[in-house]
């Protein structure tokens, strides 16, 4: 048996109206195999959160089923139940207590939070005394510290510090190591990609799509795309959890000059010096080119193409050379990012941030030119 | 549906003591003194009530103030300790909205909020039985366990009361101040600051017909004999608080949990 199935389940509220109810789910179904982490994405208000209370059992259905076998735990709201005055021990004790545990076992959980957590000596302090992002590691390592079969994540990636940030997908990859069951919904689509191999779109309540995460994300993108509701693809847009920082990026032609504008079929080099603050394992270093309109024409990584091997700490320039640029004359951007070995969070991520402006005295349409013949033959006997 | 990541009633009920504990801490948290507090505020309001009555009152023949002072005080501290209570429980769901994306079950809270507030009863209960005992008043064994008889049977109409007020505040946002108006009515509508020997005899039938009559004799048995049916009717208005608790949790939990 599944051990999540959901059956044509929907959730209705009592609108502010008695006879114009709101449905925030209608006609949902999908099942989710043990071990499997599924991605739950979808726009603010699409149903995300109202999935996981049903999933969570929280709530209730108003119409169809919800099966969930084993023990479940969730990453929500993380911080919201801890008190300013008590310190971390204190809330940490108090969780496990009204999680139902012994207060021995409360004694001991606390340890174990305390490891999560890394505050140190504040761990004995009021928490009225902890910077947000102290906070924030607090909550998180309440929550994660609850062993379950079934974890239901929301919205808990795209918050806080860069520090957090890696903690917490780390510990969700860890989760997925050692065969719990996930079940996450996120606006981070890319740290989505990397924890996940399925993906149900929620739009208004309903399904847009199910399937495997590449394909759901990429249209899920391109929708928030077209409707240019997603911050996060934004041209100009700098985000990363810190560990690398980019010093410098310089747009070279062929004879290793800086350029802004280049000549359609003309080498490019696109040069990065960055420094790595972190001992960092075998990073995955990529360059994008962007279409001014959004249009994404390429962009490789060394992930597919090599592989680097290694720990890296310390300054170094990492260059990507597109020889022969084929791109048609017009307004392009840049994006660079380095992402962990697993390609799941960014430690620098620079989107769409640099302009190149790609000149000729051609008028062709499209995006780039491709190598291509024209032949013209009589066809049959006259 | 799968059933809701609530611990069962064995696995939280032993998490309560612990969670008193670590709930008056919280309480008295930044204070110099801290928990001594939960002590040392009941043994300011015994000493205040003994001061005023045996004596700034002007003495009457035949008048024996020190014993009305713990009269007072026993009937006095536990009903702030019930008050502050159900008071407590109107409010639980709005402050602690996390609740509703939790596995934490309502009725720990409730049952931590009403031990917290029944640490006040429980220490006044002692005080007046010790302030008895150093009077040379020291009662039998009936009116040494009657008292605590009738603060447990408090404790369990309290946390029936609070786990039913607790989501009805939220779906009738309006019980919240209307609760206050009817604790205050019954302050008066009960012996609590007056004995009952003051009371006419068509008072005192209808005192008879106030529940909290008898559990206030069971918290003066120290000072005053109780008789047996406060014993009973004390037992049965608790069952009935808790039955009436559990079904309007039942039947007003998930539409609360929805307004949240």
């Amino acid at each position: 048996m599944t051990p999540i199935s959901v059956q044509d389940v929907g959730k209705c509220y009592e609108g502010a109206k008695k006879d114009a109810p709101l449905w925030a789910l209608r006609g949902v179904s999908f099942e989710v195999e043990r071990g499997e982490a599924l991605a739950l994405v979808g726009e603010n208000g699409s149903g995300k959160s109202t999935l996981l209370d049903l999933l969570m059992g929280v709530t209730r259905p108003t119409q169809g089923r919800i099966h969930v076998a084993g023990a479940s735990a969730a990453l929500v709201e993380l911080g919201a139940g801890l008190f300013a005055e008590l310190s971390g021990r204190e809330n940490a004790v108090q969780a496990a207590l009204l999680r139902g545990r012994h207060a021995s076992q409360a004694r001991a959980h606390a340890e174990v939070v305390a490891e999560i957590a890394e505050l140190g000596a504040f761990f004995d302090r009021p928490l009225r005394t902890y910077s947000a992002g102290m906070a924030m590691r607090l909550g998180f390592a309440i929550a994660v510290s609850a062993s379950a079969e079934v974890t239901f994540v929301d919205e808990v990636l795209a918050v806080g510090d860069g520090y957090y940030q890696r903690r917490c997908i780390d510990r969700l990859l860890e989760m997925k190591r050692n065969g719990t069951t996930l079940v996450i919904a996120s606006h981070d689509l890319h740290a989505l990609r990397g924890l996940c191999s399925r993906a149900v779109w929620l739009r208004d309540g309903r399904v847009e799509q199910i399937g495997g995460v590449d394909e759901v994300v990429s249209q899920f993108e391109e929708y928030l795309r077209q409707r240019g509701t997603d911050d996060s693809l934004r041209p100009g847009t700098r985000s990363g959890t810190g560990e690398v920082v980019v010093d410098a990026v310089r747009l070279l032609n062929e004879a290793g000059q800086e350029c802004s504008t280049l000549p359609s079929g003309e080498t490019l080099r696109v040069a990065i010096d960055f420094e790595v603050l972190e001992p960092v394992d075998s990073p995955i270093m990529g360059v994008a080119l962007f279409r001014d309109d959004g249009v994404y024409c390429y962009g490789p990584n060394t992930r597919d193409d090599l592989r680097l091997r290694g720990v890296y700490h310390g300054r170094y320039t990492f260059e990507a050379e597109f020889p022969k640029l084929a791109l048609l004359p017009g307004h392009y951007e840049i994006s660079l990012a380095f992402y962990d070995k697993e390609h799941v969070y960014a430690y620098a991520w620079h989107h769409r941030l640099y302009k190149l402006q790609i000149v000729g005295d051609v008028d062709l349409h499209g995006v780039v030119r491709l190598p291509h013949t024209f032949r013209v033959t009589p066809r049959g006997a006259s | 549906m799968t059933a809701p990541m609530s611990p069962r009633v064995p696995s939280w009920l032993r998490s309560l003591g612990p969670l008193v504990q670590v709930g008056l801490r919280q309480r008295y948290a930044g204070s110099w003194l801290g928990s001594i507090w939960a002590i040392l505020g009941p043994l300011v309001e015994v000493a205040a009530y003994v001061a005023l009555f045996s004596l700034l009152l002007p003495s009457e023949e035949g008048a024996d103030h020190f014993s009305f002072a713990l009269h007072v005080a026993a009937g006095l501290l536990p009903w702030v300790s019930f008050r502050e209570a159900v008071d407590g429980a109107a409010l639980i769901m709005t402050e602690n909205r996390w609740i509703r994306r939790s596995s934490v079950p309502l009725e720990l809270l409730v049952a931590r909020q009403v031990g917290l507030s029944g640490v006040r009863g429980l220490v006044g209960l002692l005080l007046v039985l010790a302030t008895a005992a150093l009077a040379g008043r020291a009662p039998g064994v009936a009116g040494f366990a009657l008292p605590f008889v009738g603060l447990a049977l408090q404790l369990v109409a309290t946390y029936g009361i609070s786990l039913g007020v607790a989501p009805l505040a939220v779906v009738f946002p309006d019980l919240r101040p209307g609760l206050a108006s009817a604790l205050t009515l019954l302050t008066f509508a009960s012996p609590i600051v007056f004995p009952e020997s003051i009371a006419g005899e068509r008072v005192l039938a209808l005192l008879e017909w106030n529940p909290y009559t008898h559990f206030l004799r069971l918290f003066r048995a120290s000072l005053t004999p109780a008789p047996a049916s406060s014993l009973w009717v004390s037992a049965l208005a608790a069952a009935t608080a808790l039955g009436a608790g559990h079904f309007a949790r039942h039947r007003l939990w998930w539409v609360a949990r929805d307004r949240l």
